[in-house]
């Protein structure tokens, strides 16, 4: 236990050495469908965060919350905590608003899609290895609530942004869509099933 | 006949009228950000936190220098000031703080070097629009067509800074007639400047800081009644704004007179700050603000406090025991 304590602080601190200054934002995105999002993603998880730390890097605010994993759904074993990145927050008297990325609430679990963390600039992606983004941005969230039957639910989140639906006949379904007011299990299911359709083995 | 009300009866309409919902369906950025789980088309716009303005009479933006294959300098630079005079020219109707065009105006200071979103706490700024042609920098798939950012103070609202990032890795429509299906970008501008200036979305389906746009559609370029009354509570007429209690005990604040230079000044270079670091973990070398060793040095931290509240959690467990 004592060795795995000590070896995330070490990954984390070796991740975040390796960031580059990096900033964060009101948006306008393409709805994204359940396939993409599974696709683009590493892995699937119900996490509950634990603890945030804002900080600058360059002239942007950058949050990273430590979540608790309480459920993976699909993907690869991330251990029992994870390291999530995303735009925006708060340092001293100073904010930055960043409409359309997934915010985290300590104690409040959601079920997010991830991926690697890259360094976010022009070009080639360069990976932050040990630290996560959330796939599609807040598109990749879904706060787990209890309905007042005190079912467990998921939820689409608010956050998204401004959406485009893209027109089309043959237009997939969309992950808010096809997740959004499922209980838990069903979620886990359906985005379990997407899974082994979007990942080879 | 003369209707007389008795204390309780004036009470209750009066109640009622002030608990009415009001009409306008628009909302504004605050300081708080909205939870993931908040509804703002069933339980109305989040009112968390202070309300965001800008403090100015005037704010500049900048379009970065060759902006995009796709949209041309001279292009963006027509359309960004058409979906700014959008909100700019906009004539409020009259109300408690008067009639006439709104209080806020916006200045272009041209092209810009710099294509970085970033905010100088400690020097010159530039409120930069830039074009992504090469690559779009974030985490989903491309799919994001643009995104604004915007600092604030979060003690009052005031807004010190904002960027807009334009993803022109996707087609978008710039034709004065959309294409069938084409993200118009025209419409997308429009929207932005709206966040630019402190909106946030309304639940009014056809207002233009609706959440959700329809490809093809070109009728966010225009503003709604809804979009006027919401860019009208923020830069009423007579040059106020409406703030939070925390910025102003009168609820509103003068506006200053107009100076469209940045905060710090202004530069069409990208300059970062040289603050002093953030950086509370001794392991970390010192750097500057932006330096990604000081985010090592406040990731350590959080992973230290961690491993110590294990450590403090096993050995209440074990005194307990």
């Amino acid at each position: 236990m004592r060795h795995r304590s000590v070896a995330l602080a070490l990954v984390v601190c070796l991740a975040a050495a390796s960031l580059p200054g990096r900033p964060a934002s009101a948006s306008t995105s393409i709805a994204l469908p359940l396939e993409a999002l599974v696709t683009d993603s590493a892995a699937a998880v119900v996490a509950t965060p634990i603890t945030q730390v804002a900080l600058w890097e360059g002239g942007r605010i950058v949050t990273y919350t430590q979540s608790h994993v309480d459920a993976v759904v699909a993907g690869s074993a991330l251990g029992d905590e994870v390291w999530v990145r995303t735009f925006g927050g708060e340092v001293g008297n100073l904010g930055q608003s960043v409409e359309g990325e997934p915010v985290f609430t300590v104690g409040r679990p959601c079920l997010v899609f991830l991926r690697h963390a890259s360094v976010l600039a022009e070009g080639p992606a360069e990976e932050l290895p040990g630290i996560y983004a959330v796939t599609g941005r807040a598109q990749g969230q879904f706060p787990v609530v209890s309905d007042a039957a005190g079912q467990i639910r998921v939820i689409k989140s608010s956050g998204v942004g401004a959406l485009m639906v893209p027109k089309g006949a043959a237009m997939p379904l969309l992950a808010g869509d096809a997740l959004h007011g499922l209980r838990l299990a069903d979620a886990k299911d359906a985005v379990a099933r997407t899974w082994s359709r979007g990942h080879a083995p | 006949m003369r209707l007389r009300l008795s204390h309780p009866a004036v009470a209750l309409v009066t109640v009622v009228l002030l608990a009415a919902p009001r009409a306008e369906a628009y909302c504004r950025t605050t300081t708080s950000t909205v939870p993931p789980d908040y509804d703002p088309s069933i339980s109305g716009c989040w009112n968390y936190g202070l309300p965001l303005y800008w403090a100015n009479a005037c704010v500049s933006y900048d379009i970065q220098e060759n902006a995009s294959r796709q949209v041309p300098y001279a292009l963006a630079a027509e359309d960004i000031a058409i979906a700014f005079s959008q909100w700019t020219s906009t004539t409020c109707a009259d109300g408690s703080e008067g009639s006439g065009r709104v209080s806020i105006d916006v200045r272009d200071f041209g092209p810009v070097a710099c294509n970085k979103v970033e905010y100088n706490q400690y020097g010159p700024n530039q409120h930069a629009i830039i074009f992504r042609d090469t690559g779009w920098p974030y985490h989903d798939s491309s799919n994001t067509l643009a995104l604004t950012t915007v600092t604030y103070d979060k003690t009052t609202g005031e807004i010190y800074d904002a960027d807009m990032e334009i993803n022109t890795t996707q087609p978008l429509s710039t034709t004065p007639t959309v294409d069938p299906g084409g993200f118009d970008f025209l419409s997308i501008v429009t929207h932005e400047t709206g966040h630019f200036l402190g909106m946030a979305h309304s639940t009014d389906t056809h207002a233009t800081m609706y959440a959700h746009y329809t490809p093809g559609d070109e009728v966010m370029r225009t503003l709604t009644e809804d979009d006027v009354s919401g860019i009208c509570s923020i830069y009423a007429p007579d040059g106020l704004r409406h703030v939070a209690k925390a910025a102003s005990p009168s609820g509103v604040l003068p506006e200053e007179a107009c100076d469209p230079t940045p905060r710090h000044g202004f530069t069409p270079e990208c300059i970062m700050s040289s603050a002093p670091s953030t950086s509370s973990c001794a392991a970390a070398p010192p750097g500057r603000a932006g330096d990604p060793r000081s985010v090592a040095g406040l990731l350590a931290a959080a992973a230290l406090a961690t491993v110590r509240r294990r450590r403090a959690t096993r050995g209440s467990v074990r005194r307990a025991g």
